[in-house]
């Protein structure tokens, strides 16, 4: 009987020990393979001259990085939207002939003003992030709100 | 020179074959009875060796697989020039190559067919329900072999195919953010992303793939392959009756099946030969996209359901696939003559082949 007992609390400690080294083994390994939380930034991205986007009027711009937004001058002032599509992340491109974006990925369609009309974002009541548009004298620039890689 | 003590040295205990026998002692006779399964009859006919096939397949992916990795560079600035030069440059690049690519087309067109035969014929139930998971594992590996491979050429659809994959990831719930960041290694895809890919490509799926098929046919072994009633009705008593050494003769079927392989995989590489389209753009999404046939299904169930739903109902059915021998049971524990498994699995198979088809037609 003692022996059995002595038997089974030498049984647990090794069982234990094992196990709490195995759970420390995995949580190392889990932090080495988890990448490092990004930080966020604001940045302002320079765009175009205001002349070049009449009031009532919009067109789509490629930034200094290469990516695309979609100016437009409204009446409640200037609006930009992204072209990442928030359904999977894929690009949209703007048709001018349907006067809407595309993209291409499920077929979402989204208007004018970046609401989606059609497909799976249409589903989900999704629509393209809106960037702040700030004008600085007659200068346009977008303010990017991102989490870059440390 | 004098002779230590020994084993007594004469001319035939000295050869290799005493010699290998002394160096490693293995029991001869007890790996020959085990390796020599007996086989049922059906096995005579080539649809009963479809299991056979991929692992043949496996082992040719292994090999032309490493040759790929000699010049292929897992870095987002590179890839797609590595496997440009492989193709063009490297003799006979383009055929190491074209071998790897049709050779996974076939690796999952035969794997497909392969669980669909185990289905149709029963062959999951007890107590064979845990080689039915290994298979339906084994089924998700060589998807996952497929998906992973197609990302190294980071051309434009890989690049595409893998930031849509890693978003879907994000939509799973609780778990997915972390998931899709792990599969990321980072904020977007990126050079990250590819050497993930690559280490799952070339290292994690290919040990998990050995290991799992290891089980696999050593559960089949210990079972014996499921005989069925209508080669033996009376259950002959004999087992010689019933089946056949694995030695010499189904070993010779699976060795025809190679050489068959290996003449359709040399045609299919040499006619087709494996293509490179546009490199990868992280700024501009191709107007035309498509993953590959495989995955044409989920393609289109995720553009006609929403997110969360394709995403918890694609999962919801692999699940339901992984612990089918015990739904079966339940159902025919109330009917034993039950045949619903086979309208479960034609409906199955229907709604799959709808989804492929209607995206097939609809890119093409
Ligand atoms: C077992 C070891 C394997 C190794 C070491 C390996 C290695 C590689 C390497 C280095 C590449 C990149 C070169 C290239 O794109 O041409 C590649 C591509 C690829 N692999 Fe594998 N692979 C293995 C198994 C498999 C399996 C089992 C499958 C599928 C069932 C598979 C499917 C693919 C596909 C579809 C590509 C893209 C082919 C292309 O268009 O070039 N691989 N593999
Ligand atoms: S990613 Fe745009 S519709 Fe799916």
């Amino acid at each position: 009987m003692r022996t059995d007992r002595r038997q089974f609390l030498l049984s647990s400690a090794v069982a234990t020990g094992l196990a709490s080294a195995g759970a420390l083994l995995a949580s190392i390994v889990g932090r080495y393979l988890y990448p490092r939380a990004g930080v966020r930034r604001t940045r302002q991205l320079y765009v175009a001259p205001a002349s070049e986007v009449p009031p009532g009027t919009g067109r789509p711009f490629t930034l200094p990085d290469g990516g695309t937004a979609l100016i437009a001058n409204t009446d409640g002032g200037y609006a930009a939207l992204s072209n990442l599509c928030p359904h999977l992340g894929c690009k949209v491109h703007w048709e001018e002939t349907e006067r809407h974006f595309v993209c291409p990925c499920h077929d979402g369609i989204f208007d004018a003003d970046g609401a989606a009309v059609s497909g799976p974002p249409a589903d989900e009541g999704q629509q393209l992030t809106r960037y702040q548009v700030v004008q600085v004298g007659d200068h346009l620039f977008l303010e990017l709100d991102e989490v870059v890689e440390v | 020179m004098t002779m230590t003590a020994g084993p007594a040295v004469t001319p035939e205990s000295s050869s290799w074959a005493t010699w290998l026998a002394s160096r490693v002692p293995i029991d001869l006779e007890a790996l020959r009875h085990f390796s020599n399964e007996p086989v049922p009859n059906h096995l005579k006919y080539w649809w009963w060796c479809l299991g056979g096939t991929p692992a043949l397949l496996f082992g040719v992916q292994a090999v032309t697989g490493i040759l790929l990795t000699v010049y292929y560079i897992p870095d987002a600035g590179s890839a797609y020039e590595s496997v440009d030069r492989l193709t063009t440059v490297i003799p006979f690049g383009w055929f190491i190559r074209s071998i790897h690519r049709w050779a996974s087309h076939l690796m999952i067109a035969a794997v497909i067919l392969h669980v669909m035969r185990v289905f149709f014929t029963g062959a999951y139930r007890a107590p064979r329900e845990l080689n039915w998971m290994l298979g339906v594992l084994l089924l998700a590996v060589t998807l996952g072999f497929g998906f992973t491979g197609y990302s190294l050429v980071w051309e434009q659809l890989s690049y595409w195919g893998v930031t849509v994959a890693a978003n879907l990831t994000d939509a799973v719930p609780v778990v997915g953010g972390v998931m899709g960041r792990m599969l990321r290694g980072g904020e977007s895809v990126g050079s990250n992303t590819l050497t993930r890919l690559f280490i799952l490509h070339i290292g994690v799926m290919p040990t998990l793939l050995t290991l799992l098929l290891a089980g696999h046919i050593l559960l089949i072994r210990l079972h014996g392959v499921t005989e069925f009633e209508f080669e033996s009705p009376d259950k002959a008593p004999d087992e010689a009756a019933r089946t056949y050494p694995f030695f010499p003769h189904h070993a010779m079927t699976e060795v025809i099946i190679g050489v068959g392989l290996a003449f359709a995989l040399t045609c299919l590489a040499v006619i087709f030969p494996a293509e490179l389209a546009e490199k990868a753009n992280p700024l501009e999404t191709p107007a035309h996209i498509k993953p590959e046939w495989y995955f044409f299904w989920t393609f289109r169930w995720l553009k006609l359901t929403s997110l969360t739903f394709a995403v918890l109902s694609i999962g919801f059915a692999g699940f339901l696939a992984l612990i089918w021998p015990y739904i079966d049971e339940r159902l025919r524990r109330r009917n034993t003559a039950s045949e619903a498994s086979v309208y479960v699995g034609a409906v199955a198979v229907v709604v799959l082949l709808v989804l492929t088809i209607w995206e097939a037609m609809a890119s093409s």
